[in-house]
């Protein structure tokens, strides 16, 4: 389990607080999303929980351990997955990284490669170089990057926010299949509130800034089909977009 | 394929131009025709005075070269990755970079002496600057989710910076050894222009004292392919053995 106490955050001294007493409970092998209004301060709670940042005050505790650092047991896919894989290495070669930091051995490493490489659906581009892959591919190679670690954390910042509606239903597909394969937790930050009711097992959404908290947090218990056609889903939506609307007002 | 076939256009075009002012416009003693170039080098590289005078030269900018890029390299390391070094060394760099490097060779021949000493380091210290500049920006700018993405993995300090810092900035550190390259080619001219007794920019300042025109251009066209030959085989090698790294220039990924 995953929990921020009263965790705020400022980036200066004696800026306005961005983030003010923050309190979430994230259960174990939860699909967790996260929505608000642009600028709230959902990438920055990311930030906090991966280690990047730290709380000025509060406490962010990951089975009773205190996160002070990043480490492989939580890893981020990134919006920008360009910039956020190994440019000089190719496509196995990235998923390669992260066992090889471990040191595990070359046999070791391959199988797992593999598998991954399959998972997302990239066994026919081991050779390529992520210049060499669209972005749809790009966004499944950080995937598989991450997910050969094996982390108990995956924490995604509007992951498909770039993509096209087609690549992006698909890698929604492939994200929820692979969740419910490995069993980690993922904490999926969106602005769609389509995508959290479809992916999330829970959806917590924020107030805006600054001095943004958690306004409700609730889980999702709707019934499959998980789209537009089942009314569950269309009343769900309604009542989320209703809380979102009270934050951003009319416009 | 095609940019190879407008290179040599430009190559032919030049030299034709060249050798039709050399004998229809101008005076022959003022710019000898290509032709008559080519028969003087021709006649120097038999006896063997022309390549003595490119071996000189070409043994300063290589040792030169060599001991600035590792300095540069080393330290733009340094001051890329720790801001404290950023902010110490941010003020020289600035100021080192606008002194014209031919402004220190009187200074370097009263430190060093007029042997191959003050020379070298006369290229060294240029190498160095750019070098050092480059390798900077090229850490400065890695993005930072980059970096934090080598976090992700557990990597910190020195293991963070081989694995991930290094290779990301390697276009830039390599810019700036292609870059230094070059500057080594222009400022060992300078360095051979006093107390030297062999080299291309000796050869050229002897051009002149004896008016040997002839001489002067066989001095100007051996500098340029120099030039232009040592870029060829920095780009080979980087090209080859370093392609993983420079994808973002060559294929603006
Ligand atoms: N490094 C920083 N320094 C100063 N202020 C920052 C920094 N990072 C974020 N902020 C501020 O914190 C607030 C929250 O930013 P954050 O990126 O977390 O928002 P967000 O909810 O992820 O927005 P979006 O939905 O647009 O991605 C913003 O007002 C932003 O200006
Ligand atoms: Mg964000």
């Amino acid at each position: 389990m995953l929990r921020l106490s009263a965790a705020s955050k400022r980036f200066h001294d004696d800026g306005p607080w961005v983030l003010k007493d923050i309190e979430l409970t994230i259960p174990e092998s939860s699909f967790f999303c996260l929505l608000g209004p642009s600028g709230c301060g959902k990438s920055t709670i990311l930030n906090m929980i991966a280690g990047f940042e730290a709380a000025n005050s509060g406490t962010i505790v990951l089975r009773n351990r205190p996160i002070v650092a990043p480490g492989p047991d939580r890893f981020v896919i990134f919006q920008e997955a360009g910039t956020a894989l190994f440019s000089w290495l190719n496509v196995r070669e990235n998923i390669e990284f992260g066992m090889r930091v471990q040191g595990r051995r070359r046999a070791e490493r391959h199988p797992v490669v593999d598998r991954y490489l399959s998972m997302v659906g990239l066994s026919d581009h081991g050779s390529k170089f992520p210049d060499e892959l669209s972005g749809g591919m790009k966004q499944r190679l950080q995937l598989a990057r991450a997910l050969a670690l094996e982390p108990e954390i995956l924490l995604m910042d509007e992951p498909f926010g770039a993509l096209d509606a087609i690549t992006r239903r698909r890698l929604q597909h492939a994200v929820r299949s692979i969740w419910r394969e490995t069993g980690s937790t993922v904490i999926f930050v969106t602005h769609d509130i389509e995508e959290a009711i479809f992916l999330g097992t829970h959806i917590a959404v924020m107030t805006a800034g600054p001095g943004a908290t958690i306004k409700c947090q609730m889980p999702c218990e709707v019934s499959e089909p998980r789209d537009p056609s089942n009314p569950e889903f269309g009343g769900f939506y309604k009542s989320i977009e209703e809380l979102i609307r009270e934050e951003i007002g009319d416009e | 394929m095609r940019a190879a076939a407008v290179r040599t256009l430009s190559l032919l075009l030049l030299l034709a131009l060249w050798e039709s002012a050399g004998r229809l416009w101008l005076d022959p003693l003022q710019l000898p025709p290509p032709s008559g170039v080519a028969a003087r080098a021709w006649d120097l590289s038999a006896t063997g005075e022309l390549w003595t005078h490119i071996a000189a030269s070409l043994g300063r900018v290589i040792i030169g070269y060599a001991a600035g890029s590792a300095i540069g390299i080393v330290l733009g390391c340094f001051v890329g990755a720790v801001p404290v070094m950023r902010d110490f060394f941010s003020l020289p760099i600035r100021f080192f970079r606008s002194v014209n490097p031919l402004a220190l060779v009187p200074l370097m021949i009263l430190w060093f002496g007029v042997g191959e000493l003050s020379k070298v380091i006369l290229i060294a210290y240029l190498v160095t600057i750019v070098v050092l500049y480059n390798t900077a920006l090229g850490i400065e700018t890695i993005p930072a989710d980059r970096i934090r993405a080598g976090r992700c993995f557990g990597l910190t300090g020195i293991a963070l910076f081989v694995r991930v810092i290094v290779p990301a900035a390697a276009p830039g550190i390599l810019t700036g050894l292609r870059l230094g390259m070059g500057f080594a080619v222009l400022v060992v001219i300078g360095a051979e222009m006093v107390g030297a007794s062999e080299g291309i920019g000796y050869f050229i300042l002897l051009g002149r004292q004896y008016v040997a025109i002839d001489d002067i251009f066989v001095g100007l066209l051996s500098l340029g392919v120099m030039g232009v030959l040592l870029n060829q085989v920095f780009l080979l090698i980087r090209n080859r053995l370093l392609r993983r790294y420079v994808r973002t220039i060559l294929y603006r990924g």
